[in-house]
């Protein structure tokens, strides 16, 4: 799957540029996800403005990510589309991620 | 009737005296992810200007939870078979109905078990196990029952039209 990354002060976005993160590809999700983490900063934003659809599995893989990029690195999430919210609602994972409302990434290169 | 035989009197009732749908979606595919995303995206199409969009995206997401939890865990690895779905729009609702032919839910009936734990430091959180926790939030009139070596799901998504 196709995941952009760029960096943005000090942190890296990884931008998801896909439709969907579901059972069907959350295996590949996370295996992609480990590599970019590799070389991170201790700031990584994933930014799921292309993103329509999440389920279960999409949501258990971003969680996994956000496990293994711990402790020395912390994941944020932006974008989130009003389907992809609804997720982390009802599942209460909108408590335990750091989510911005904006396109975190893009807000900090357009603001010079 | 040999396929409505597995229906429990209050469904039969309900089928009985609801009106003729006016939008029905129905397929049968293969239980595996690729084409479980696949069928995700017919029934949107076939719904697309009937229902609003947050509703489908609620349609979507009920649809996944049930045929994945089909996929990993009637069939699972060492079984492969098919699933029918079949969705009908009527009475400002979706009535939805999953039949498959593996095996059947644990104690013959819809989990009930909480959602996973989120008050747990960061290493414990779940990675996994939301799949009827979103179901029962969006969805009413949750009803299975095996009958024979098929299992039938069934249940009512109510619409908000937004």
């Amino acid at each position: 799957m196709k995941l952009e990354t760029a960096t943005a002060g000090e942190a890296l976005v990884v931008r998801v540029e896909e439709e969907r993160i579901d059972a069907a590809c959350a295996i590949q999700f996370k295996d992609q996800m480990r590599e970019i983490a590799l070389a991170a900063p201790p700031r990584v934003i994933l930014d799921l403005a292309p993103v329509r659809f999440v389920d279960s599995s999409g949501l258990g893989a971003i969680v996994a990510v956000m496990k293994f990029l711990a402790p020395a690195r912390q994941l944020e999430l932006s974008g989130l589309t009003s389907n992809v919210a609804r997720v982390f609602h009802l599942t209460r994972m909108d408590k335990v991620f750091t989510i911005h409302a904006a396109n975190a990434g893009s807000g900090m290169a357009n603001g010079g | 009737m040999g396929a409505e035989t597995g229906l429990k009197p209050k469904e039969r009732l309900m089928r009985a005296r609801s009106a003729i749908p006016i939008h029905r979606f129905k397929a049968r595919i293969a239980a595996r992810p690729m084409d479980v995303r696949r069928l995700l995206h017919e029934v949107l199409v076939r719904f697309q200007g009937k229902i609003g969009t947050s509703d489908a995206g609620a349609l979507e997401l009920v649809l996944a939870e049930i045929l994945n939890n089909v996929v990993e865990h009637a069939y699972g690895a060492e079984r492969s078979g098919d699933i029918e779905v079949e969705v009908a729009l009527r009475n400002g609702a979706l009535d939805c109905r999953v039949v498959d032919w593996g095996r059947p839910l644990p104690n013959d009936a819809i989990p009930r078990k909480p959602p996973p734990d989120i008050d747990v430091c960061r290493e414990q959180l779940p990675e996994g196990g939301w799949g009827w926790t979103l179901i029962r939030a969006l969805a009413r009139d949750l009803a299975y029952s095996r009958s024979g070596d098929t299992n039938h799901l069934s249940l009512v998504l109510p619409l908000s039209f937004e």
